[in-house]
């Protein structure tokens, strides 16, 4: 049995070393969360709800979770800026994160919104609040 | 000062209540060190749980007065088992007494087997630590996101548990782990990234620990060895523990549960072991909604096999605490769970009668024996081992355990609301990491006698086992 268990230990640091040495190596570093968000951070209230659009689908049930390609960017805009509450598709707060994928459509995503800009973050990354009609 | 209280109180009441709870002196290193390791567990684990509740009673004013009455009942615990220590008296005539061997030594290559098997799973912790700094995906969308809610909202931190949030925060999830690690950021007062792999770094030791220590107790140093080389050369262990999620501390709960059944079975079920063992498996319901479900399958296998209600009583009133808190968080702070929000009577009864639903789950999870990326041939070797022989030996209270948990997984597939393939690709691999270190306890323990490589002497395999008789 010492054998066998060995021979399969084998076979599993020589998947381990493939992933971790050969596999990872071709993928990029992910980029730390909060660097997109932290200028933003700190323009928040300290606790409470703001508003959150993206140009990117949300995934508000687990059955949309694969046809949703913003459900990541949401979450990771949630952990950086935690403990303020981020409110999907609410544009009517008083303060809205404008957080789009494609930096461009950040000004098509304001006036679709009808919101106007209080602070940009970056690359996509803007608050802002509703436009007063 | 307020760092060295929080450690004196989860250090002491782990070590309190394992001297409390093992009377006697250890009979062998292994020994010793299993106890060492069930102490750490346990410690970490009551110092996150009372955390928990000392929050939702009294606020976070309360944490520091915790710490402190953590370090005082562990002292008690240590003072009042002082003296008592000694070596365990021999079993009244007559009695049956369970005996342990720490039989086999292990050569020296295994040593060296083992070290590089650590050494590599080392390597891919630290590699993987530094390559995500936020820790895996469940990491800063649960437990991470848990934390710094916990560590940054004060006495707002009922937000954490707020409905407003996405369901893909899952505020209803128990929070043993985002415990541990907003103490952390608390203690630091800063949020370092090294808090949560610490912590991560901690309970991948301890899962690994718990089933060697007792392999090693119990069969000797050789199965001890071979035990840890089979969990830190299963591939995605090691992913797992770096990607900070919950499944490897639940993993180290249910390994101590285990444990603590092994030493109750050898000692004829005293009831401060099976107290401890139901703390651990409670430990584990605070940990993940699953462990609830393990803390009940430990229960009706201990009855299942030692037929006795006292020792079940025992264990539930290790397992009350944390089923109290876990119950009282549910009812009283968290959201619905989502496979209640999105169930209905008519979707229950419409998967419970779909044979398609059934069938398609048993294809993907006889794919799944075989999915070489995260389990390598382990999965695929422990069932043909299942098979040939150890389904043959008298049951074990683990065994019967981690079996029973396996069933009652395939109805919750089944008549969970979300899409089948979806669910099962996404938790199928956390659910095997979370019982793969006491299977591989429950496995190994009865298998080596039966084994090509016997020890000549050796038990007759059940458990809890009796000295067999000395080959000739």
């Amino acid at each position: 049995m010492t054998a066998a268990i060995l021979a399969l230990a084998v076979v599993g640091l020589g998947r381990m070393a493939w992933f971790h040495l050969a596999v990872e190596a071709r993928v990029p570093h992910p980029p730390p969360i909060d660097d997109r968000y932290r200028a933003l951070r700190a323009l928040l209230p300290a606790s409470g709800a703001i508003g959150y659009v993206s140009d990117r689908r949300v995934a508000r049930a687990p059955a949309e979770y694969e046809t949703s390609p913003g459900t990541r960017m949401y979450i990771e805009a949630q952990y950086a800026l935690a403990p303020v509450i981020l409110r999907v598709e609410d544009d009517r707060a008083a303060l809205v994160l404008v957080n789009a994928a494609a930096p461009a459509s950040v000004a098509a995503l304001l006036d679709h919104r009808n919101l106007c800009p209080v602070a940009d973050g970056g690359r996509g990354a803007m608050l802002s609040r509703p436009r007063v009609r | 000062m307020s760092f060295a209280l929080a450690a004196a109180g989860a250090a002491l009441i782990g070590a309190g209540l394992v001297a409390w709870a093992f009377p006697h002196k250890s009979s062998c290193p292994a020994e010793h060190w299993l106890r060492a390791a069930i102490a750490a567990t346990l410690g970490l684990g009551i110092w996150s749980a009372t955390y928990a509740a000392s929050l939702l009673l009294f606020g976070p004013v309360a944490r520091g007065p915790k710490d402190a009455v953590l370090a005082a009942a562990g002292a008690a615990l240590l003072l009042a088992a002082r003296g008592k220590s000694g070596v365990e008296p021999a079993a009244p005539p007559g009695e049956k007494k369970i005996i342990f061997f720490s039989g086999e030594p292990a050569p020296r290559w295994l040593w060296v087997a083992f070290a590089v098997a650590a050494g590599a799973a080392v390597l891919a912790f630290v590699h993987d630590t530094l390559r995500g700094s936020d820790g895996g995906y469940d990491a800063f969308m649960i437990w991470n996101l848990r934390a710094r809610f916990l560590a940054r909202a004060g006495a707002g931190f009922r937000a954490a548990f707020s409905p407003q949030m996405e369901l893909w925060a899952h505020q209803d999830y128990p929070w043993l782990v985002p415990g541990l690690v907003a103490q952390g950021f608390l203690l630091s007062g800063r949020e370092p990234r090294a808090v949560p792999a610490l912590f991560a770094g901690t309970f991948a030791a301890l899962a690994v620990a718990l089933p060697a220590l007792s392999l090693g107790w119990a069969r000797g140093s050789r199965w001890g060895l071979l035990g840890a080389i089979a969990l830190l050369t299963t591939p995605c262990f090691v992913i797992f523990a770096a990607h900070q999620e919950s499944d490897v501390p639940l993993a180290a709960f249910l390994a101590a549960t285990a444990a603590l059944l092994l030493f109750a079975a050898e000692r004829g079920n005293p009831p401060r072991l099976l107290l401890l063992a139901g703390l651990a498996a409670g430990l584990g319901a605070w940990t993940k909604n699953e462990g609830s479900l393990y803390a009940a399958c430990f229960a009706m296998a201990l009855l299942a096999r030692s037929r006795e209600l006292r020792a079940v009583g025992w264990f539930a009133a290790g397992f009350l605490p944390f089923a109290a808190l876990v119950v009282g968080f549910k009812l009283g702070f968290a959201p619905p769970t989502d496979l209640w929000k999105f169930s209905t009577a008519g979707s229950i009864l419409s998967h419970a009668g779909d044979p398609l639903r059934w069938g398609r789950l048993l294809l993907l999870t006889l794919r799944r024996i075989f999915f070489f990326q995260d389990h390598a041939l382990w999965v695929a070797a422990e069932i043909a081992v299942l098979i040939a022989w150890v389904r043959r030996l008298p049951g074990s209270v683990p065994g019967t355990a981690l079996f029973l948990a396996c069933a009652a997984f395939a109805p919750l597939y089944v008549l969970q609301p979300h899409p089948l393939e979806w669910l099962y690709r996404y938790s199928v691999e956390r659910i095997f990491i979370q019982l793969w270190p006491a299977a591989i306890l429950a496995t190994l323990l009865p298998l080596v006698r039966v084994a090509a490589d016997t020890p000549r002497e050796a038990s007759s395999g059940s458990w809890p086992m009796e000295r067999a008789p000395r080959a000739p």
